[in-house]
């Protein structure tokens, strides 16, 4: 029975650890609209996603800037609502891995920068839900323990400088985000790679199921950890420690003179 | 029987585990390695299931109040959430973890073993507190044969003949204490260095048992793996072989021989 137990462990264990991942999506692109806003989102270990958010309207929040640059280029992000503050974002592009129902995991965190107009960053003293962005304006979110003006991400300068994609560009297949009738009408998204500065990850486009978001309205799609071998031993190591231990804990417990 | 510091060492890796990790497969091998140590070194006439029944309840309790006071999560089943009903999984494996981690303690050592594990600034303050909890059943029983006399004298039920039962509960409780305080010097209490009946010794046993505790702590927290929640979406926790190691390590007091 516990030889059977343990078996059922291990295989369960062993195909929770093949299930693929969710390949990653461009890091520069570009959408088309009456209106345009940079979004830079700086990763911690230094990688840098830009995006020209198109969108229709003078101005768009933080949080909706996000939602479009998920609409039109896949980018995935995370919020909790915090009563006090407006919605809090807490997971951008899968960093953090996970979050708690708190949002805040430890000392890093996306902290918010805004350029008006092409100026320097400066920290946001809003929240993603209340801070406007309007035409020329950028979004910037770093994955830090600091949110003053000297640690944003790299410059938008030069996202939106760019002429729009030929229409024949290959759309990249998006996700669908949450729908909100406060949300401006997202431009028609062509999205293409935009040559700039820094070198942009490899574009891959995005091929997971649609995402049907909670009221908490958590976007992000299941990714599990890297995997690999040494992941497999570990959960092999942790099934068979697992399975001995329950095994002797059940003889002691249902036959004390056994365990003796 | 291992010695009470050794023990504690024991105690002290097991919390420091437990409490260090989100992850509910270390917490969960932490919590069967305490559980077949505390199974493996209870002492004769304590009762290890006394604890496990209360234990499953607390942990019962901890799985639906996440599933009913969390709402996030990618996985809906109805009202809840997969992802709410995890996190609260890991919650209570953390709390058996620690629970069965200090549990040995009381149910593999003699009070007075504990009070002689205490540094000596500490020993006084431990017997005092420990006299104190001894005289909580005391107490309790001494409340229900007062209000019973005083019931059966014609005092008022409930917090009208309060009155009546807390004064004569007070003075029985004092009389209790200087009884005990008076058994205590009778004893030689505070007269000179204290003496006791078995002396304990440390063996090689006890400190191979530090030295695995010890491991085990090092071996955990030298290759950190990043703190794991099931939110927004349930994923697989991450496992480092090395940490599952250093919770199998934690078994050592129950594999021992006799």
């Amino acid at each position: 029975m516990i030889a059977r137990v343990f078996l059922a462990i291990l295989l369960t264990a062993d195909a929770l650890v093949l299930l693929p991942s969710t390949p990653l999506h461009p890091g520069c692109a570009w959408a088309a609209g009456a209106s345009h806003a940079a979004l830079v989102v700086e990763h911690g270990d230094g990688r840098v996603l830009r995006y020209c958010v198109g969108f229709n309207g003078s101005s768009v929040t933080g949080e909706q800037l996000l939602q479009l640059a998920h609409q039109e280029f896949g980018l995935e992000y995370g919020v909790v609502h915090l009563s006090q503050y407006g919605d809090g974002v807490c997971q951008i592009d899968y960093e953090p891995a996970t979050y708690p129902p708190s949002c805040f995991t430890g000392s890093s965190f996306w902290a918010m920068f805004v350029s008006r107009g092409g100026a320097a960053w400066t920290g946001s003293n809003l929240g993603a839900s209340s801070q406007t962005f309007r035409d020329g304006d950028a979004e910037g979110w770093h994955w830090t323990t600091c949110d003053t003006g000297g640690c944003g991400p790299p410059s938008p300068a030069g996202v939106c400088a760019s002429a729009p994609p030929p229409a024949a560009a290959t759309p990249v297949p998006t996700r669908v985000a949450a729908s909100n009738p406060a949300l401006p009408a997202p431009a028609a998204a062509t999205p293409a790679p935009l040559a700039t500065s820094t070198p942009p990850l490899a574009p891959t486009p995005s091929s997971s199921p649609s995402v049907s978001p909670s009221a908490s309205a958590a976007r992000a799609e299941p990714r599990p950890p890297p995997t690999g071998g040494g992941a497999s031993l570990a959960l092999a190591t942790a099934a068979a420690g697992a399975g001995a231990m329950l095994g002797l804990a059940l003889l002691r417990l249902l036959a004390p003179r056994i365990g003796r | 029987m291992f010695d009470a510091r050794a023990l504690a060492a024991w105690s002290l890796a097991g919390l420091l585990l437990s409490l260090g990790t989100t992850n509910p497969f270390y917490r969960g091998l932490v919590a069967l390695a305490a559980l077949n140590v505390v199974l493996a070194t209870a002492r004769p006439g304590s009762r290890p299931r006394a604890l496990l029944v209360p234990l499953a309840s607390a942990m019962a309790i901890s799985v639906v109040l996440n599933l009913l006071l969390s709402r996030s999560g990618a996985h809906q089943l109805g009202p809840v959430t997969l992802e709410s009903a995890v996190f609260g999984f890991g919650i209570a494996l953390g709390l058996a973890a620690s629970v069965l981690a200090v549990a040995p303690l009381s149910l593999a050592l003699e009070p007075n073993q504990v009070l002689e594990a205490l540094p000596g600034p500490l020993q006084r303050l431990g017997l005092a507190v420990s006299a104190s909890l001894n005289l909580v059943p005391v107490i309790g029983r001494s409340y229900v044969a007062i209000r019973e006399g005083q019931r059966m004298r014609g005092a008022p039920a409930g917090l009208r003949g309060l009155p009546e039962v807390l004064v004569p509960l007070f003075l029985t409780v004092l009389e209790d204490s200087i009884g005990m305080a008076e058994a205590m010097e009778a004893r030689a209490y505070g007269s000179g260095p204290r003496t006791r009946f078995v002396e304990s010794s440390w063996t090689g046993l006890d400190s191979l048992l530090v030295a695995s505790a010890a491991a085990a702590v090092v071996l955990f927290f030298a290759f950190p793996t990043p703190d794991w929640y099931p939110y927004p979406a349930l994923s697989l926790p991450p496992l480092d072989v090395r940490q599952v190691a250093a919770c199998l390590l934690l078994l050592m007091p129950a594999v021992r021989w006799r």
